[in-house]
This record gives C-alpha cells, structure tokens and sequence, in this order.
C-alpha cells in the first residue's frame, strides 16, 4: 500500500509538471531578433570574402522567411491558378528574384543600427514586428509581418516606410495574369533571374 | 486498495479538466489582445478614402468585423465563421486587421507608362552620371550638408501646411527645427535639432497631403516629365512648392533655376542605387512604383488624419 502511495504521488506530482509546464516557444520577437543577428553576424564577419557571405546569407534565406506563404501572398488570388508544379517552381524563382535585387544592398551594409520599437499581436498565430533602421541620413521604419508555422516564427511580409512587399508584388502580378497565363508569368521571372 | 485507484482516476479526471480550463483561458484571452490590436490600428472607414476598396471587400469582412466589436465571448462564434466561410487561400486581403489597400485610377497609362521610360532614360543617360561625376569631387558629409541646407529652406512648406492641417504641434516643431538649425547648424548645413540632445521631430508636410486630410481624393495617376509620379491632387503641390520655396524667389531667374538644378543634382548623388533597387526587384517597375507612390502617400495622410498611438502590445 505504501508503495502504492508513493507511485501514486510520483504520477500526480508528473501529471502536474506536464499539465502546467509552460511550453517554450521563442515570440515573434525574439525570432526576428535572431534573425538579424544572424545577418549581421554574417554581414560583420571580416574574414569571409563578399561570395563566402553571400553564400551563408541564402542558406540563411529559407530558415527566416516562410518561402511558400510569401510567394501565396504575393499571388493572391492568381495562387489558385497555378497547378502545385508551377506553384513550387514560382516559390523558387521568386526567392531568386529577391535575393538577386537585395543582396547588394545588404551586403554594402555599413553602419545602420537596427532597434525594435514594438509587435503588433494580429492574431494567434500572425505577429508584425516593428523596426527602425538608423541611418547616417535618417531613420527607416521596417516592419516585419511573421507567422507561425509549425511552432516556428518565420517572416512572411516586409513593410518599408508603410509599403507592404507582398501587396507591391501583388498589385504587379494581378497586372501581369490580367493579360498572361500563369506559364507566361513563370517564363518572365525565369528571363528575369537570368538576366545580369 | 480500490478506492485508491478509484481516487487517483478521479483526481486525473480532474486535473486534466482543469488542464483543459487552462487552456480555454488562454484561449479566451487572446481575443482580447485581438481587440486592443484591432483597436490600436485606427481603421479609417474605407469609404472616406476610397470607395473603390469598399466595394471589392466581401460581405464577409463587414459580418466579421462587427463580431469583432462586441467581443467577450463572441471569439467562438468568430472562429466558426472564419471557419465557415474559409480563411482559405482567397481571402487573405480579409483579415480584419489588415489595413485597407489603396488604389488609384490610371486612366493615362499609355501616356504614363511613355512618362515613366523617359524619366527612366533620363535618370541613367544624365542625372546618375552627373551625380557620380559629382560624388567623386564632392565628399558625402558636404553633400549631406547641403542637403540639409536645402530642406531648411523649405521650411515654410512644411510650416504653412501644417498650419492648414491645424498641426499646431507639428507646425511649432517645424518652426523650433527650423530656428535650431539655421542659428546652430551653420545656416541650416548641420542638423543639431535631430540630434539626441534635442530630438525635435520632423512634421514634414506638403499640400497634397494638406488636401488629402480635408477628403480629396488623389483622383488619378499621372507621371510628369522630370517629377516623376504623382496624382492629379498631388500635383498641385508642385505648384505651391514652387511659391513657398525661398529658392524660387532668387533673382535673376536663371541662377534660381540653376539652384534647383543643383539641388537636384546633390539630392541624387545620395540616393544612387535607391531607384536601381526598386527596377532590379520589379517584374513591372512602373506598375511596382505606381503602387508603391499611392500606398506611401495615402497611408501618409491616413496617419495624419489618425496619428497611430506610439507603442504596441509587447
């Protein structure tokens, strides 16, 4: 019976732990916190030649932003009308398009500061957080839409000075399948990824 | 014996309830962060702005809004109607904390898009050389200077707009920068009212924006050579720039001319790469700017109109 007791509380004692143990999940803050550490981790190591950095910055792309939400996003609607092949094909052209425009920029990255002014909770899973780069000239609000995908906080949006990225490229590809089929639209970002 | 196990059954029971209870309170307090955040962004009825927008928005929208507004435990009857009705792959543009988009009409595309290329050749076969050109000679920091210099001068564009958006704060810190900058920085070349030790915040202000504020619309998109884009209310604004600018009171005419050149010329060579970003990452650049120029400036005004409340939910 005394044995009983003590496997008896053993198991309460558990019960207890497990039911109220708080599941660790990093915020949405934290997440993009780590994100641009990373970055600059990258951007600020000296002995990696510009190649090298930018080698480790897309490795770096697919693990801070959630590829297939943006690259949805981005569609709109025009998302339906690809067959999942040329969905999967658009997610990754698209990530060559934007890596091709920004990585110069970030990689002449010199001396802004990056502080995080405030998140907004949108919904359970959907997060913005908020950001100002310094600049020698100014200062830039930079907001980053997240979301929470697998427990994990992945960015789907960037918002400079109030205009959304994903909404940018909406407003273009709705232009674009007003008049072209969704085959046309993957072979203008294949020229487009090509191009130097 | 039996009533041990009987007990301790029991007493899982109840600890997995109230295991459940837990979490049902977590649950029912996010809608209660979902409100205050919906609160905290100020949704400007879409029909003020544009009607356009309105009308596209499904009826959805509005049914789920309202829910919203009188919350307390209506967060179920919410869930079920998004579930319902499908926060599928269609209505991402529904989310109700998602500020409205703004569109505008662009009746002159052809002429437009004809405007954008020239300003486009124009930008890489003169400005940007010549901006380069003076970058080598001319080091940043003096080229920030006189940038500053330039802002300072259009001081009363901002301050008289201000005023006609009844922005007495914005207008009297305009003028505090202003009398800062002109006597300590040198005849407004540094900018000591930005510095931490001051920190006077900019209220910059124009009369489009002023227009925007008492309800016109931007009417329709117009790109003009040299300007670049703008709209039909926005381009109005050119117009009193040129009156409240001290530059254009220069005489003789030519060297006002000259100075505005110039300015440009100095503005440019700081922004170099700026417009090459916006065309590298396009698929349509005119479309990407034309989209990016309305959303800037409407969502400027919306924030005049409804000056966000500093700080979020942390």
């Amino acid at each position: 019976m005394k044995t009983f007791f003590r496997i008896w509380y053993l198991y309460f004692f558990v019960t207890i732990l497990i039911l109220n143990a708080p599941l660790y999940a990093a915020t949405p803050h934290e997440a993009a916190e780590e994100y641009v550490n990373k970055v600059m981790e990258v951007l600020g190591n000296k002995e990696l030649g510009k190649e090298a950095k930018q080698e480790r910055l897309e490795q770096l792309y697919p693990t801070m932003f959630a590829e297939r939400e943006l690259s949805r996003r981005s569609l709109g609607r025009g998302w339906e009308k690809l067959n999942p092949s040329q969905q999967k094909e658009f997610v990754n052209l698209f990530r060559q398009v934007l890596e091709k425009a920004y990585i110069d920029k970030i990689l002449s990255y010199t001396d802004e500061k990056i502080e995080f002014t405030g998140t907004r909770n949108l919904n359970e899973d959907q997060s913005e957080v908020q950001t100002r780069v310094v600049t020698s000239s100014g200062r830039v609000p930079i907001d980053y839409r997240m979301i929470k995908i697998d427990d994990k906080w992945q960015i789907y949006d960037v918002i400079i000075e109030n205009v959304s990225l994903i909404r940018n490229y909406r407003s273009q590809f709705r232009s674009i399948l007003a008049r072209d089929t969704p085959e046309e639209l993957l072979e203008i970002l294949r020229k487009k990824v090509k191009e130097k | 014996m039996k009533y041990a196990v009987l007990q301790a059954v029991l007493i899982a029971v109840i600890i997995s309830a109230s295991g459940c209870a837990h979490h049902n309170d977590r649950a029912a307090m996010d809608p209660r962060e979902l409100n205050s955040s919906a609160e905290s962004t100020d949704r400007v009825p879409s029909s003020e702005v544009s009607g356009k927008s309105s009308e596209n928005q499904p009826v959805m929208f509005a049914s789920s809004s309202t829910i919203e507004r009188n919350l307390g435990e209506t967060y179920k009857i919410s869930q079920a109607v998004e579930m319902k009705s499908g926060f599928n792959d269609d209505d991402w543009e529904e989310e109700e904390w998602e500020q409205e988009e703004f569109t505008i009409a662009d009746p002159l595309e052809p002429f437009n898009r004809a405007m954008f290329q020239f300003n486009d050749t124009l930008y890489f076969r003169v400005l940007k050389p010549v901006a380069q050109g003076y970058s080598k000679v001319v080091p940043k920091p003096a080229r920030s200077g006189i940038s500053h210099f330039f802002d300072n001068l259009k001081f009363p564009i901002r301050f008289v707009n201000n005023l006609l958006q009844a922005n007495f704060k914005g207008a009297c810190s305009e003028l505090g920068r202003f009398t800062v900058n002109t006597l300590w920085g040198v005849g407004g070349f540094l900018d000591p009212a930005s510095k931490k030790e001051l920190a006077i915040p900019e209220y910059d202000a124009d009369f489009g924006q002023t227009l925007g504020m008492y309800g016109f619309g931007p009417g329709f998109y117009i790109v003009w050579p040299g300007f670049g884009p703008s709209s039909a209310r926005d381009t109005l604004e050119i117009g009193t720039n040129i009156f409240l600018n001290p530059v254009s009171y220069v005489d003789p005419g030519y060297i006002s001319i000259a100075a505005r050149a110039y300015e440009i010329v100095n503005d440019t060579s700081l922004r170099i790469g700026d417009y090459e970003i916006l065309k590298e990452a396009a698929i349509d650049p005119y479309v990407s700017l034309r989209h990016a120029y309305i959303q800037y400036r409407e969502e400027m005004i919306r924030q005049r109109k409804n000056p966000p409340k500093p700080g979020g939910i942390n």
